[in-house]
């Protein structure tokens, strides 16, 4: 193969792959030049006697785009002459590349597995979604999702979703303008995103507000902005904060109640039924039922609740009810004839 | 859905390749296609790198000894991937921090909408996975709250799972109220809201039903023989579109009504943007309101808007403003 250059452009992921094994192969870790002097798909091209930018731009991308799949590159500094990158050696510990033997998964626990991954087919994960699907085909997982019958979609389709997953797995500060409801115009922050969190249904970003100097939660629909991420990085600890930030967060749904009346067989009831904190009571005079709900956001929850329409009807507490109405409103101002947005 | 296969799709292709191929022993290029689902052409030219691909032995040289090999004519002749020798890596990766974030939240998705035991393995798995550490320095960059059970999810995915036929009764989108028995295929989500795609055994064709609108299932006793069609997975919103709407939304709202599949005309004086969809009556129109309250506004056609205006007014009557 070495022996036949310039017979055809070597397809990248023949070149990334083989780098994968060169650094797989040698327990010791080979230096730049000799992998850039023997793996195929460099070894063509380069000579050690001229340095060439364009092939040692290629190596650190090879290496970044290894990194992402989750395979760990490893770089031992020389003793020798430490801090000289020309002697750094690198290597892939087969260990800590493959999955332990003793972790497998049973085929019902694939099967979970593998739908598990494919609700992330869509949106910022879809990458991720792919590769660890075919992880999981490679351990055994052999299932079309149909024959399973559920298809969940959990994918962040939210705009702001791609760069927040890039700045959260390199640590790197983001900024973004913020629009707090009832506000006009946005602010900018500038965070530590921490941990993209679900829950009701919404995405949250977990982050530590640099300014303000406290972890704070955004919601991804309330960001205005592209989200611009710094080349600063910021310290890993912070991450610690983040299992208390959604303790706290859950624990203000507890406390944020709300009473909502629901027509009885309506889309409202089936929704917010499973939601309920208390059992449903029955108004039987009306065909309706009243629901007593936790909520995270009030202003999310007012927007939900207005598009139910007539079907939910909000009780209390009264700055719900009037946030409602006040949707509802503008929803009913907006299309009256003649009127724009 | 036709995707870009990229760069990185084909080496971890490649990576897992090798594990399936050493444990299933020949397989098939066609049947390599469907299990990873990708393209049998891609799974031949990858196969072909693979049968020279290698290492740089002590030489600095590829040698026979280093690299791998595959069946050369059972590739050629019979379709047929046989990996003959492996060098360097022969198990499957390890999931990346992101790729294990996301499974194990993936799995507390699934729970509440599973029956009981599958509940439990769900998340027996996902504690299973966080105890397999990943990559150094790795952060957990999504999590999921798990959402209450969702009873009328787990009787269905329970029907689903035991092969059984399903009985509901349903309220369709004009009010109308009338009893299915179905054969269920797929449960699936669009646009937040779940569908299910079933066999109708009282009109005998496949139909989707909308959660949301469908009363006390309950499993029965009858087998559910019935595969699904291969369009299953699709098919909840757009058949024998009756119009076109023209509306006006922000850049958020119109992500939200993708499902709608709108068409984009461009953009109007505040930033929102101008885009048309097909509805299928114009009281339809609503859900493209309900979507993202106060975002969106049906401009055209006038019964839509009005369908708009209407509804905005009976839920009105329900506060004293």
């Amino acid at each position: 193969m070495t022996n036949a250059p310039h017979v055809r452009r070597v397809p990248s992921e023949e070149r990334v792959f083989s780098l994968v094994l060169a650094l797989v192969a040698s327990p010791q870790g080979l230096t730049k030049s000799e992998l850039l002097s023997t793996v195929y798909g460099y070894a063509e091209r380069y000579d050690p006697g001229k340095p060439d930018p364009a092939i040692e731009r290629q190596f650190e991308r090879d290496k970044t785009q290894v990194r992402q799949l989750g395979i760990p590159i490893e770089t031992i500094d020389s003793p020798l002459e430490s801090g000289n990158n020309q002697l750094t050696r690198y290597r892939i510990s087969k260990d800590r590349l493959q999955l332990p033997e003793e972790v497998r998964f049973s085929s019902s626990e694939l099967t979970l597995l593998k739908l598990a991954s494919l609700a992330w087919t869509d949106g910022s994960l879809g990458a991720e979604s792919r590769w660890a699907t075919m992880k999981l085909t490679s351990l055994g997982a052999n299932l079309d999702v149909r024959h399973l019958g559920i298809a969940p979609r959990l994918g962040m389709l939210e705009p702001a979703a791609p760069s927040l997953q890039l700045a959260i797995d390199e640590g790197r500060v983001a900024r973004f303008d913020y629009l707090l409801p009832g506000r006009d115009q946005p602010l900018e922050r500038r965070v530590a995103p921490l941990r993209l969190h679900r829950a009701e249904g919404r995405w949250h970003l977990i982050a530590h507000d640099i300014e303000r100097r406290a972890d704070r939660v955004f919601l991804l629909s309330r960001i205005a902005s592209e989200v611009r991420v710094e080349s600063t990085t910021f310290d890993p600890a912070l991450s610690d904060g983040v299992d208390a930030v959604l303790d706290q967060l859950l624990r203000l749904r507890d406390a944020q109640r709300a009473t909502v009346s629901v027509r009885r067989g309506s889309v409202a009831e089936a929704r917010l039924e499973s939601r309920g904190t208390a059992r449903p009571t029955r108004l039987d005079a009306e065909d309706r039922t009243l629901v007593e709900i936790g909520t995270l956001d009030l202003h999310a929850f007012a927007c939900e609740l207005a598009g139910y329409g007539d079907e939910a009807r909000v009780l209390e507490p009264e700055s719900l009810r009037s946030e409602v109405a006040r949707i509802l409103e503008r929803i009913r101002k907006q299309h009256v004839e003649g009127s724009s947005q | 859905m036709t995707r870009k296969f990229t760069t990185p799709d084909r080496v971890m292709l490649l990576m897992s390749l090798v594990p399936y191929l050493k444990e299933h022993g020949p397989t098939p290029v066609t049947e390599l296609a469907s299990r990873f689902a990708v393209e049998p052409e891609i799974v031949r030219q990858l196969v072909r790198f693979l049968g020279v691909a290698g290492v740089p032995g002590e030489t600095q040289t590829y040698q026979h000894e280093d690299l791998f090999d595959i069946d050369w004519e059972a590739l050629e002749q019979f379709d047929l991937v046989s990996l003959t020798q492996i060098v360097a890596v022969d198990d499957t990766p390890r999931f990346s921090s992101v790729e294990t974030a996301a499974l194990i939240a993936g799995l507390h998705a699934l729970a509440p909408m599973l029956p009981e035991e599958m509940r439990a393995t769900a998340r027996s798995t996902a504690d299973k996975l966080s105890q397999v550490q990943p990559a150094p320095g790795a952060r957990g960059a999504v999590s999921i709250s798990e959402d209450p059970e969702q009873t009328r999810l787990t009787v269905i995915t329970s029907a689903i799972a035991n092969g059984r036929q399903l009985a509901f009764d349903y309220r369709d989108a004009r009010d109308v109220s009338t009893h299915r028995r179905v054969e269920p295929l797929l449960l699936s989500q669009s646009g937040g809201a779940w569908y299910l795609r079933a066999f109708c055994l009282d009109r005998e064709a496949e139909r989707t039903f909308m959660i949301d609108r469908l009363r006390e299932p309950r499993e029965l006793e009858g087998a559910a023989t019935h595969v699904p069609s291969p369009d299953a997975e699709k098919g909840s919103n757009v058949e024998g579109a009756q119009l076109t709407a023209r509306v006006a939304l922000s850049r958020a709202a119109l992500q939200r009504i993708a499902d709608f599949a709108p068409r984009t005309l461009g953009a109007t004086d505040s930033g929102w943007v101008l885009a048309e969809v097909d509805l299928l009556h114009p009281a339809v129109a609503v859900r493209l309101v309900q979507a993202a309250p106060g975002e969106v506004v049906v401009e055209a056609p006038a019964a839509a808007r009005d369908a708009v205006q209407r509804w905005a007014e009976r839920a009105l009557s329900g506060y004293d403003v």
